[in-house]
């Protein structure tokens, strides 16, 4: 250190020394003891101070800079010191140059703040950050000779502020609650965002099996190279935070703003509630930056918020999987519902049938109907409630749909509303009706439509004793706007947000019953939705309720597409509304029950066995009852008595329920078709499984007809005659047929058997021709050349030429054949096949007999002819017409000639392939073919008649 | 509204040139059945305006599908098949379109089965 006392420069330094070494008088600034004061009082600040600076002296902006600047340019010192800025920042001096000129020409200083520079001061390249000040320095005569620069350091500004930044991104991603690998996904995309800071991650998940961790997310590396044992992560999972060095030697990654490799990895636990490990993170380090005790304290904090977000993640799976074990609670409860439904309408079959009945032939006992007639009206209730209740399970189950079709909807509402009139009046209840022409159909389910308007109006009229029921319907934009609006006892506020809840019912409502379900409402609120509607009520307690419903007239884009549903199983009968209304309206009772309609007549005379299989003792007994006075009935318990009956006496006709021990009706029937003598009998399933679905399921597998429970008594009778009636006709056409098979005698049956094969050939060479033809149709539809497809539909042509031909020959069924007949029949079966029943045909031939050997190539020949002279010969021609001879000449020579009046294009072109086949056709004849031509065209050939 | 037909027919082939014939003369194609017994179903859950129907089928018949399925519902029909006798001999008064066919008797034999039906 050289003794600097009484230097001008005497803080200590390397730059001090080098200062005082340097030539000075080689620049322009000249030697120091020349320099003006204030240059001496800038250096000598700049070289006593410990932030960065660097001063720039005269024109040629001639660095001096103290030891603090060193770091900031690298191996560019200590050839800065005395040399010009335009020199050494020769690269930067764009950007530089005209900042420097500003503050030196107007004096007025300037600043750059965290401006990041590359500092080799710590072994390695470093990312930093600096706010530079630019001032102007005036000479001793105040005129500005040059500009100071002081550098204040502001990295840990910078990098706390973005390391703070990112794990804000995180905890805003951290408290939302998703999916696991949503949550891994979203972080590695908030991670991916600051790659200098974390220049790769890798989050390794445990897995609740005993397996090694899963990578999770794989952030600024290739995820699939990513093999844990690289790891340490038992450590980490133990808990333990690992500093791993010089990991560049197994994974190749570069970090940092100025892209050095990684060498150095933080891997950390990953915890989750009450210490359990989650898993691991491993943080890339970035490679210019110190890892410091802050960086380390990032980096734990980002683990921190890592775990947050996968805690986060397992409870949302954990509660999903709750959800899901509910849904699938809910879904088993439905199902059960729907089966106790459908269990209850045997029963219902057994109440509503028997008294339908009775009460007809309880003409005369006014008390014996009535009691009848109270256990009717209460089956029919019965039927709605469990009606409603398989429409819910129905819609519970998602398979319910508005089937929706155009419906106008004004007179459907004013039918229904009409309904219940006369139990209003009987009630001396006021019911207005009030429907506006809506002016254009409406999309709407008509059965649901039926349930909504029937629910509303029998609910507003269980509550309403005095006053009016008043039903309106009216549009509003594009919608149409039911309401119901009943002056009756109201329904307290704190129950209105539950009224359209499922079982929910009003406590200590005063109503005309006490009976209901509580949920018709909810009902109506859900047919309204699938209608994509909305329902509200309004209610004051004494005055009455108001519900409103709103359904688009044109269903929405999200509407189903119309189509049977399940719901038609389950009509409306607006009478059991009635009957209901009737019932809670009036103690003069309900009216009279009309006579049932008198059964069908019975079948001519005879009496058809029937068996009936059934494991319900009172529906066999029923049913029986049902059948025995026109047909002989055998009823069983179960499916495979029913098959021992079908062995020991076969009946005419089998009714088999769906639901029976040891087989059920399924098993029996496929039984049953599968044996030859059962293909013809006919059976009818009987089910308490309503709907589309189980119907088609019943017809597919054979059964002629399928009968859902509750049946009335003349249905099932009705059906059971069309079956055995259509059976009848079978068995009778069958009859016939074997009648005239024993009336062949012996001496005849070879010839039968001859016979049946040839219609065998018959119908496999028609089979086959269609199968061409098809095919070659089928073809023709992916070509586009015309040509091309004119050539295939020519020989579709020729195909269907041999079906005619060959049904000709075979109608025929001897030789020698009328040729002249075979011609005529050809040429106009030809005609129609060509549509080309304007053509006119003549036909001039004597009486000639051929044998199939000559008469095939001459019907091809004619064949040929005629569709060159369809496609060719008639374009301009008012009168078409075709002359076919067939003369016997006087050398005793067959000339057969097809001639058209056409325009000339018939003259078939040589070498086309019709007129090529018609050359192979004549030489099959044993004669040559001639074309003329002279106004139309003439094809003719004299051929030998062969005779066997 | 565009009418809608089934095909009853066991090959398939066939069906197709059948389905083109109907999309032409401007039906919905409601499906194609290959057994009797899918037909008798297919039909129920289609309610076609109109059956093409051939005779011989992989399981059953097409006289019988079609007896089956009139006890069910009315139906145009119209019998597409090379084995014309027995057809006429279970329905005399049946439609029926020889194979091989063309399309023009397709064509003139579904217009006669609208108008006798009405």
């Amino acid at each position: 250190m050289t003794d600097r006392s009484g230097l001008p420069f005497s803080a200590p330094g390397v730059m001090s020394d080098l200062i005082h070494r340097f030539d000075w008088s080689a620049t322009p600034l000249g030697p120091v003891e020349g320099w003006p004061q204030s240059l001496k009082a800038t250096v000598k600040t700049l070289l006593g101070s410990r932030y960065p600076m660097i001063l720039l002296w005269s024109e040629d902006l001639i660095q001096i800079y103290n030891d603090a600047y060193i770091n900031l340019i690298g191996d560019k010192h200590p050839y800065a010191l005395g040399h010009s800025i335009r020199d050494t920042q020769a690269e930067s001096w764009e950007v530089i140059g005209p900042m420097i000129h500003e503050v030196i020409s107007t004096g007025t200083p300037n600043w750059v703040p965290a401006q990041r520079l590359a500092l080799n001061r710590a072994g390695f390249t470093e990312e930093a950050y600096f706010s530079l000040s630019y001032s102007a320095v005036e000479d001793d005569e105040a005129v500005i000779r040059g500009m100071l620069c002081v550098c204040s350091e502001v990295t840990q500004q910078v990098l706390g502020e973005r390391r703070l930044k990112l794990q804000r991104d995180l905890a805003a991603k951290a408290g939302e609650v998703r999916p696991q690998e949503k949550v891994c996904g979203d972080i590695a995309a908030a991670i991916s965002d600051y790659p200098w800071d974390v220049p790769f991650a890798l989050i390794y998940l445990n897995d609740s099996r005993d397996d090694a961790p899963l990578l999770g997310a794989a952030i600024g590396v290739e995820a699939g190279g990513e093999a844990p044992g690289r790891w340490p992560l038992d450590r980490a999972l133990q808990g333990e935070t690992i500093e791993l060095d010089g990991i560049e030697e197994r994974l190749a990654v570069a970090g940092g703003p100025f892209q050095a490799p990684v060498t150095r990895a933080l891997v950390l636990p990953l915890r989750g509630a009450g210490d359990t490990a989650l898993g691991a993170l491993v943080l890339g380090i970035n490679p210019n930056c110190a890892f410091d005790e802050a960086y380390r304290s990032f980096c734990e904090l980002l683990a921190q918020q890592v775990s947050m977000a996968l805690r986060n993640a397992r409870a949302y799976e954990e509660e999903r999987e709750r959800a899901d074990a509910l849904a699938a609670l809910d879904q088993a409860k439905t199902a059960f519902f729907s089966n106790v439904s459908h269990e209850f309408r045997t029963p219902l079959t057994l109440l509503i049938g028997p008294l339908e009945e009775a009460l007809a032939t309880a003409k005369g006992q006014p008390e014996q109907r009535k009691r009848l007639t109270v256990a009717r009206r209460n089956a029919l209730r019965l039927t709605r409630l469990v009606n409603t209740l398989l429409d819910f399970s129905r819609i519970e189950a998602g398979r319910a749909r508005a089937a929706v079709q155009p419906v106008n909807l004004t007179t459907l509402t004013v039918d229904l509303a009409s309904n219940f009139r006369s139990a209003a009046e009987q009630a001396g209840l006021t019911l207005t009706i009030a429907c506006q022409d809506l002016g254009t159909p409406v999309d709407v389910d008509p059965d649901m439509w039926e349930k909504i308007v029937l629910n509303l109006l029998s609910n507003a009229y269980k509550f309403t004793f005095t006053g009016e029921i008043a039903l309106t319907l009216n549009r509003d934009g594009d919608d149409a706007v039911l309401t119901v609006r009943d002056t009756g006892v109201g329904i307290p506020r704190k129950e209105l947000p539950r009224i359209f809840e499922r079982f929910h019912r009003v406590e200590k409502q005063r109503g005309r019953s006490h009976e209901g379900t509580g949920i018709g409402l909810a009902l109506v609120k859900e047919l309204v939705e699938l209608h994509g509607g909305t329902i509200e009520v309004d209610s004051v307690v004494d005055e009455g309720t108001r519900f409103t419903i709103r359904i688009p007239m044109s269903s929405r884009a999200t509407a189903p597409p119309a189509g049977p549903t399940d719901l038609d199983a389950t009509p409306t009968r607006a009478e059991t509304f009635m009957e209901e209304a009737r019932i809670w309206s009036s103690d003069r009772g309900p009216h009279e029950e009309a006579d049932a309609d008198p059964l069908p007549a019975e079948l001519d005379g005879m009496r058809p066995h029937i068996l009936l299989a059934d494991d319900n003792v009172d529906m066999r007994a029923y049913v029986s009852r049902l059948l025995r006075a026109r047909f002989e009935v055998t009823a069983v318990a179960d499916g495979a008595a029913a098959l021992d009956v079908i062995e020991e006496r076969r009946p005419d006709l089998v009714l088999l329920d769906v639901m029976m021990p040891v087989k059920n009706g399924f098993e029996v029937l496929s039984i049953i078709r599968s044996a030859p003598s059962g293909a013809q009998l006919p059976v009818i399933l009987l089910s308490a499984r309503a709907g589309e679905e189980a119907r088609v399921e019943g017809l597919r597998a054979g059964a002629d007809d399928y009968l859902v429970k509750p049946f009335v008594s003349r249905e099932l009778v009705a059906r059971v005659e069309g079956a055995i009636r259509l059976a009848q006709q079978r068995a009778e056409a069958a009859e016939r047929e074997a009648r005239i098979q024993a009336d062949v005698d012996l001496a005849h049956r070879e010839l039968a058997l001859k016979d049946s094969m040839l219609a065998e050939i018959h119908h496999r060479v028609k089979n086959n021709l269609q199968f061409l033809s098809s095919l070659i149709a089928l073809t023709i539809k992916d070509l586009a050349d015309p040509e091309a497809v004119q050539r295939l539909e020519d020989l579709k042509g020729r195909v269907l030429n041999l079906g005619l031909m060959h049904n000709l020959l075979y109608g025929v069924g001897e030789t020698p054949i009328d040729a002249v007949a075979f011609l005529r029949a050809l040429a106009e079966e030809s005609r129609t096949a060509y549509a080309m029943a304007h053509v006119g045909l003549e036909i001039a031939a004597d009486p000639v007999s051929l044998s199939a050997d000559q008469m095939v190539p001459l019907g091809l020949l004619l064949n040929e002819a005629l569709l060159n002279a369809f496609k060719y010969a008639f374009d301009d021609q008012p009168n078409p017409l075709i002359r076919i001879a067939l003369r016997r000449n006087s050398s005793g020579l067959l000339g057969f000639s097809v001639c058209d009046n056409g325009s000339g294009f018939g003259k078939p072109r040589p070498g086309s392939s019709g007129l090529r086949l018609m050359r192979v056709f004549a030489n099959q004849l044993g004669g040559e073919l001639a074309v003329t031509y002279d106004k139309g065209s003439q094809l003719s050939i004299e051929f030998p008649e062969v005779r066997r | 509204m565009r009418r809608t037909a089934i095909i009853i027919e066991d090959d398939l082939l066939i069906a197709f040139e059948l389905e083109d014939i109907l999309h032409e003369l401007d039906f919905t194609v409601g499906g194609t059945f290959v057994t009797e017994n899918d037909a008798v179903a297919g039909a129920f859950s289609q309610k076609p305006d109109l059956l093409l129907v051939d005779y011989r089928l992989a399981q059953g018949d097409g006289a019988s599908a079609v007896e089956r399925i009139r006890l069910q519902q009315a139906a145009r029909v119209v019998y597409v098949s090379a084995s014309g006798e027995e057809v006429l001999r279970r329905e005399p008064d049946a439609i029926h379109v020889d194979k091989p066919f063309d399309r023009n008797r397709i064509a003139a034999a579904i217009d006669r089965a609208f108008h006798d039906a009405g």
